[in-house]
C-alpha cells in the first residue's frame, strides 16, 4: 500500500454506495475550499451524488455503506477485482454502523416492519461490514467521516505512505480537550475501547462515545465490561451498547473479544 | 531578592490591564474541573482550584507542534518553525513548578530544543503556594514538591487580603514592581507568612509509606511483583494518565502534506508509553507489548528512571493521573502496596 | 523567562529537528530487499561519524527513519546506508533517483568503543542485517589494521541469497590479516561453506578471554546464544559489546520511543556493553 497511486494520469477514483445515508459522500462534497485542489489530484469517474457519467475503470474504489443484500457481495467482489486500492468510508462500511442494528432482531420481523406485505420482494441478509466480504486496504472511519481525514488519507496515498490511522482509544483525544470525563458526568462511554481520530467529538459536546469507529487496536474489553457492570449495566445492556455501531462483530462468536484476537 | 507584599485588589487590577496586552493564562473552572485558559479579566480565575486537567506544560510543549515546514518549488526548502508569544502563566502550583523545572532541565539545558526554549523564555511563571491539600489524590508532601524554592519568576502566598510575594528572577521583579501599590515586605508580613506556613505544614501529611528518595529502590526491587499483573488486567490503556501528567513529555513525530502536494510540515504530537504502538519497531515487533509491562514502565519512569537520570522528580504528586483514571489506578495505592506486600520472585 | 538557564545557543541549530541535506550519489541493489545508498552532504562536508553511530534520514512528506551508518569514517566525504525496505521512509527511498535530496540528522548516538579494542583481539559476530552497522567498524579495522591485534569476523546469514556485500565478503575472506568465516542457516545447492547458526562458528574458535573484545550485532535470539558463549569462555561482561535496534524517533533522548527501562537507546547507545544491559528486562537479552 506504500506505493504511491501516482499513475501517469491523475488516479481514477470511483465512489460506490451500499446501505447508508450517503452522509459520507456529502462530507466529500462539503470540501468546498479543497475541491479545486482535490480535482487536480484525482479524477472522479463514478460518484453518484455528484455526477452522471460512469466508468468501470478506476484505481481507487471508495465504498460507503453496509452490505445488506446478496447482490452487494457480488458488486464488492467485482470492485475488488477492478481497483488497486479499496478504501471504505464511514461507520456503515466499517464496523457496520446503523444498518447493523437490524442484526439484533428477527430478519422476517424487520422485513415486514419496513416493507409490510411487500417484504418478499426485498430479500435482505444480515448487515455486514465491507471487510467481511472482500479484503479492504483502509477504513476511513466515523459517522460521518471527517473531510480532513479524507484529505489526509488521499495525500498520504498520493505521496506513497501509510495513511495515519490512530490505533489508540478516544480517551487519548478526549483528555487533550480537557473534557470532564463522561463517567464523571454519570454516563457510560465507549471511549476507552473505541478507536480515536474523531477528536473526541461527541464527548466534547456534552455527550459520550457511542463507538462509531469500532474498536481500537488494543482494547481491554474484559476490564471495560467489569467497569460497565460496576456502573450497573446488565450483560444485555452492555451488548446493546456495543451493538449500536458494532452490531456485526459484537454478535459474532465470542463477541468483540474474538474480533480483537483476530 | 527583596520580598514584597501586594494587595489582592491591586494585583487583580494589574492582571486586568495585562490581559489586554499579553497572553495571560490562568486556571478557570470547567464543571468540577479546572483548566489553564487564556483569560481576559482576573475575575475568570478560579479560586481554590485543584490541579488543572492538563498541566501548564501545554503552553511549552503543545499537544501538536509544528517543527519544520518544507516545500518543493524551484527546489526543496526546509525551515524550522520556532513560534512563541509572551505569556504569563498565573496561578501555577508548586507541584507544577517542580515539573517545569524537570522539563527545563531536559528540553533547555540538555537537548537545546529551540522550540521549547523559545516558548519558555517568553513565559513568566507566577506561582501560588498551596496552603491546604487538594484532595485525597495529591501526595506532594511525600514527593517533596509541596514547597517551591526556585523555578518561578514570582511566588505568591495568600495572606487573605494580600499576597506575600517572593521574587525568583529579574523578570519577576520587573513584573511585581510594575504593580501599583506593591511594597517591601515588613517584619509583620514575614510573621504572617511564617504562620501561614506553619498552618500548611500541619495540614499536609505524607501519604506514601516511603520517601521519594526510597522510591527508585522500591521500584527496582518490585520488578517481579504480582501487582503489575493485577494493574495490567485493570488498565484500559486509554492514555489518560500520561496525557494529564506534568512530567510526561514523550511524543511522536510525523509529516503531513498539504493538498497542493508541494508543501507540508513535520510536527510532533503527545504520545504515551501506555499505548501498544509506542514501543513498536520498524518490523512491527513491540518491545513492551504486555499491558502490565506498560503499566510497570510508567510507574518506573515516574518513581525511578527520571530521578536516576536527571536527579529531579519524575512524579510531583499532583494526583492528576489518579483523578483521571477511569478504573481508579492511584499511585498512592500502588507505591504503598509495593512497599507493603512481599515481593514475589 | 529562564534566567537560570544560560546555555548559549551559539552555533547550535535553532531546532534539533532541522536536518542537513544530502544527495544520493550512488545506489546499488544488493538483493531483493536491501539497497546500498551512497550519500554526500550538501556542501561536501564529511559526516564525521564514528563506527556504530546512526543518522535520521528524512524523505520530506513521508517522514524520518533511524538508519545505521554502514561505511567507515576512514572512507572520505561520502557515507553509506544499507536499507531494507520495511516502512514508509525506506520504501520511499527506493523511489528516489541519483541526485535526489534527503534530510540527514546526525551522526547520533554512541558508536563502538574503538579505544577498548585497540591492541586487543577483536571478534566481530554479525547476524543478518547486523552486518550493516558492523561494516563501518570492519572498514576502520582494515584501514587502521596495525592498531588492533587479531581480527576475527563471524557472519551468519539466513541463506546465500540473503548475504549482503558479497564482493566485500569475498575480499575479507581473502585477507591474510583477518580470520573471516561465514555460515548459512539454510544452505542451497550453490553453497559449499558452513551451515548452521553463527554459534557453530564460535564453537570452533580458540578465543583468548584475556585479550578478546567481542562485538556483536544481530537479532535478539542471536544475542541470547552468543552472549552465553562468550561469557562461558570467560570474557568479562563489561568487555562484551552489542548494538541494539529500537525505534529511535527523535534520536536525541526526548521522545521516549526507544527507551528500554531507564535507558535511551538513541542517546546512551545504540552500542552498549553487556554489563550495562543485563539487568534491563526490556533489552530482551
Amino acid at each position: 500500500m506504500t506505493e504511491p497511486i501516482r499513475s501517469p494520469e491523475r488516479p481514477r477514483v470511483a465512489l460506490f454506495e451500499l446501505a447508508s445515508c450517503a452522509g459520507c459522500q456529502l462530507q466529500i462534497l462539503n470540501c468546498e475550499d479543497e475541491l479545486v485542489d482535490l480535482l487536480q489530484l484525482v479524477e472522479f469517474v463514478y460518484f453518484k451524488e455528484a455526477m452522471t457519467e460512469t466508468s468501470d475503470h478506476y484505481d481507487l474504489a471508495l465504498i460507503e455503506g453496509s452490505v445488506t443484500r446478496e447482490s452487494d457481495e457480488e458488486k464488492l467482489r467485482h470492485i475488488r477485482e477492478k481497483a488497486a486500492l479499496v478504501v471504505t468510508l464511514g461507520s456503515c462500511a466499517y464496523p457496520v454502523g446503523v444498518p447493523g442494528l437490524k442484526n439484533a432482531h428477527d430478519p422476517d420481523e424487520v422485513g415486514s416492519l419496513v416493507y409490510g406485505e411487500d417484504a418478499g420482494f426485498f430479500p435482505t441478509i444480515e448487515a455486514k461490514p465491507v471487510d467481511a466480504v472482500i479484503p479492504v486496504d483502509l477504513h476511513i472511519l466515523g459517522c460521518p467521516i471527517h473531510k480532513d481525514d479524507f484529505m489526509r488519507v488521499l495525500t498520504a496515498l498520493l505521496i506513497g505512505k501509510h495513511p495515519p490511522v490512530p490505533t489508540h482509544a478516544v480517551c487519548v483525544e478526549c483528555r487533550l480537550k480537557e473534557n470532564v470525563c463522561a463517567f464523571d458526568r454519570g454516563l457510560v462511554c465507549l471511549g476507552p475501547i473505541t478507536r480515536a481520530g474523531c477528536g473526541a467529538l461527541c464527548p466534547s459536546y456534552g455527550s459520550r462515545c457511542f463507538g462509531c469507529r469500532g474498536l481500537c487496536d488494543d482494547p481491554n474489553v474484559a476490564s471495560m465490561e467489569v467497569l460497565l457492570e460496576e456502573k450497573g449495566k446488565t450483560a444485555e445492556e452492555i451488548m446493546a451498547e456495543y451493538g449500536l455501531y458494532n452490531g456485526y462483530y459484537a454478535r459474532r462468536d465470542g463477541g468483540l473479544k474474538a474480533k480483537v484476537a483476530r | 531578592m527583596i520580598d514584597r507584599v501586594v494587595a489582592k485588589a491591586d494585583l487583580i487590577r494589574s492582571i486586568d490591564s495585562l490581559a489586554d496586552k499579553r497572553t495571560v493564562a490562568a486556571p478557570v473552572a470547567n464543571g468540577p474541573q479546572f483548566s489553564f485558559r487564556t483569560i481576559t479579566a482576573a475575575e475568570e480565575i478560579a479560586e481554590g482550584y485543584l490541579p488543572t486537567a492538563l498541566p501548564p506544560n501545554k503552553y511549552l510543549l503543545p499537544p501538536r507542534e509544528t517543527l519544520l515546514r518544507f516545500a518543493w518549488h524551484e527546489e526543496l526548502t526546509v525551515d524550522p518553525v520556532i513560534e512563541a508569544t509572551d505569556t504569563i502563566a498565573f496561578g501555577v502550583r508548586p507541584c507544577d513548578l517542580h515539573a517545569l523545572e524537570l522539563l527545563d532541565r531536559i528540553f533547555v539545558d540538555d537537548k537545546h530544543d529551540g522550540h521549547y526554549r523559545a516558548r519558555r523564555e517568553r513565559m513568566l511563571l507566577v506561582g501560588v503556594e498551596c496552603l491546604e491539600p487538594c484532595d485525597d489524590h495529591c501526595f506532594c508532601e511525600s514527593m517533596g514538591t509541596l514547597r517551591a524554592e526556585s523555578g518561578f519568576d514570582v511566588l505568591l502566598t495568600d495572606l487573605e487580603d494580600t499576597y506575600y510575594v517572593r521574587v525568583g528572577s529579574p523578570e519577576g521583579k520587573e513584573f511585581i514592581l510594575g504593580i501599583d501599590g506593591v511594597r517591601e515586605a515588613a517584619y509583620e508580613d514575614r510573621t504572617l507568612l511564617r504562620k501561614a506556613h506553619e498552618r500548611r505544614d500541619a495540614a499536609f501529611t505524607p501519604r506514601l509509606d516511603v520517601t521519594f528518595e526510597q522510591l527508585p529502590g522500591l521500584l527496582a526491587e518490585s520488578s517481579d511483583s504480582l501487582l503489575w499483573d493485577v494493574l495490567g488486567e485493570k488498565c484500559l490503556s486509554c492514555g489518560a494518565c500520561t496525557n494529564v501528567c506534568p512530567t510526561c513529555y514523550c511524543f511522536d513525530v510525523r509529516d503531513d502534506v498539504n493538498l497542493d502536494m508541494k508543501s507540508g510540515e513535520r510536527f510532533r504530537t503527545w504520545d504515551s508509553c501506555q499505548l501498544e504502538e509506542f514501543a513498536m519497531v520498524g518490523t512491527g515487533e513491540s518491545f513492551r507489548q504486555p499491558r502490565e509491562m506498560r503499566v510497570k514502565h510508567r510507574f518506573n519512569r515516574k518513581g525511578r528512571y527520571i530521578f536516576e537520570r536527571y536527579g529531579l522528580h519524575g512524579c510531583v504528586g499532583c494526583g492528576r493521573c489518579a483523578r483521571s483514571c477511569i478504573v481508579d489506578i492511584d499511585p498512592i495505592e500502588v507505591f504503598n502496596q509495593l512497599k507493603g506486600q512481599p515481593v514475589e520472585r | 523567562m529562564v534566567s537560570t538557564h544560560t546555555t548559549p545557543l551559539g552555533a547550535l541549530k535553532p531546532s534539533p529537528f532541522l536536518p542537513d541535506m544530502a544527495e544520493i550519489v550512488r545506489k546499488e541493489r544488493l538483493n531483493p530487499t536491501e539497497t546500498l545508498y551512497v550519500l554526500r552532504l550538501t556542501g561536501g562536508a564529511e559526516l564525521g561519524h564514528a563506527p556504530g553511530q546512526f543518522v535520521e534520514v528524512s524523505v520530506f512528506g513521508v517522514g524520518e527513519a533511524p538508519l545505521s551508518i554502514s561505511s567507515s569514517p576512514t572512507r572520505g566525504d561520502t557515507f553509506e546506508l544499507c536499507i531494507r525496505r520495511v516502512g514508509d521512509v525506506t520504501t520511499a527511498m527506493e523511489r528516489l533517483g541519483i541526485g535526489a535530496k534527503v534530510g540527514i540528522r546526525g551522526p547520533l548516538g554512541r558508536g563502538f568503543p574503538l579505544e577498548v579494542m585497540r591492541d586487543r583481539d577483536v571478534l566481530i559476530i554479525a547476524g543478518g542485517l547486523g552486518i550493516v552497522p558492523l561494516r563501518s567498524l570492519i572498514g576502520t579495522l582494515i584501514d587502521e589494521r596495525s592498531d588492533f591485534a587479531d581480527v576475527t569476523i563471524l557472519y551468519g546469514c539466513k541463506s546465500p541469497a540473503d548475504m549482503l556485500f558479497k564482493d566485500e565478503v569475498e575480499a575479507w575472506g581473502a585477507r591474510s590479516d583477518i580470520d573471516f568465516r561465514v555460515t548459512m542457516d539454510i544452505a542451497d545447492p550453490s553453497w559449499q561453506g558452513n551451515v548452521g547458526p553463527v554459534t557453530t562458528l564460535f564453537r570452533r574458535l580458540a578465543v583468548n578471554p584475556k585479550t578478546t573484545v567481542p562485538v556483536m550485532v544481530g537479532p535478539p535470539v542471536m544475542f541470547k546464544h552468543v552472549v552465553k558463549q562468550v561469557l562461558a569462555v570467560g570474557i568479562p561482561e563489561d568487555r562484551i559489546i552489542l548494538s541494539l535496534e529500537r525505534r529511535m524517533k527523535c534520536g536525541i533522548g526526548e521522545c521516549g520511543h526507544c527507551q528500554i527501562n531507564g535507558v535511551y537507546v538513541c542517546e546512551d547507545g545504540p552500542v552498549f556493553t553487556y554489563a550495562e544491559l543485563k539487568r534491563l528486562e526490556e533489552a530482551m537479552l
